[in-house]
């Protein structure tokens, strides 16, 4: 088993846990927080730090960089119109 | 001065990086202790390109914890949801390095 397997090994490791931790956060929080919309995408947030480690690590760099560019459009699209829904509420 | 904005590109891109991976350790932590009280502030930008604006937006939603919700390109004002109050120097800290590879 040489160097560079463990690294790899390593990272899966971590962004499993970011993974895991981010399912918890969703479950967490329940709906008497205020504004709690933003804080669960802000945790979804962690979950797409983990995939792109993860993607990179198992040789998939054009993937990762495609998540890196397009991950920031669905999060400011569900939190704009939750903003927008929340005026004419 | 192409040189220059490339320079200002690479350490926009190394400051990203380290701020994502900043971010993400410090979301991680508030998961587990939940400590968290969401907020939606207004920031004024210096940028005047609509292209970097949007730049600037993206890179925001990227790092976790704070989220672009929408941005007004005449006034240069750019809405954030925050997970906790911060001051603007925390939630833009490459904002120069953007000035300094498009304006």
């Amino acid at each position: 088993m040489d160097t560079i397997t463990l690294i790899k090994s390593a990272i899966l490791i971590i962004s499993s846990v970011l993974v895991l931790l981010s399912a918890i956060g969703i479950i967490r929080y329940k709906d008497d927080l205020e504004r709690v919309l933003y804080a669960r995408v802000h945790i979804l947030g962690i979950a797409d730090v983990g995939c792109i480690l993860a993607l990179l690590v198992l040789g998939q760099p054009l993937l990762a960089a495609t998540y890196f560019i397009l991950a920031p459009f669905a999060n400011h699209a569900i939190a704009n119109a939750y903003y927008y829904g929340e005026e004419t509420r | 001065m192409f040189i220059t904005r490339i320079f200002y590109g690479i350490a926009y891109f190394i400051i990203l990086l380290f701020e994502i991976l900043k971010a993400t350790i410090d979301v991680a932590t508030r998961t587990v202790t939940g400590n968290v009280e969401p907020v939606v502030v207004e920031i004024h930008t210096e940028l005047k390109r609509p292209i970097s604006q949007t730049i600037l937006a993206n890179s925001i939603t990227l790092t976790p914890g704070t989220l672009s919700i929408d941005l007004d390109s005449e006034k240069q004002i750019i809405k954030v949801a925050s997970i906790i109050p911060k001051e603007k120097g925390d939630i833009i800290p490459f904002e120069s390095y953007i000035k300094g590879m498009l304006e």
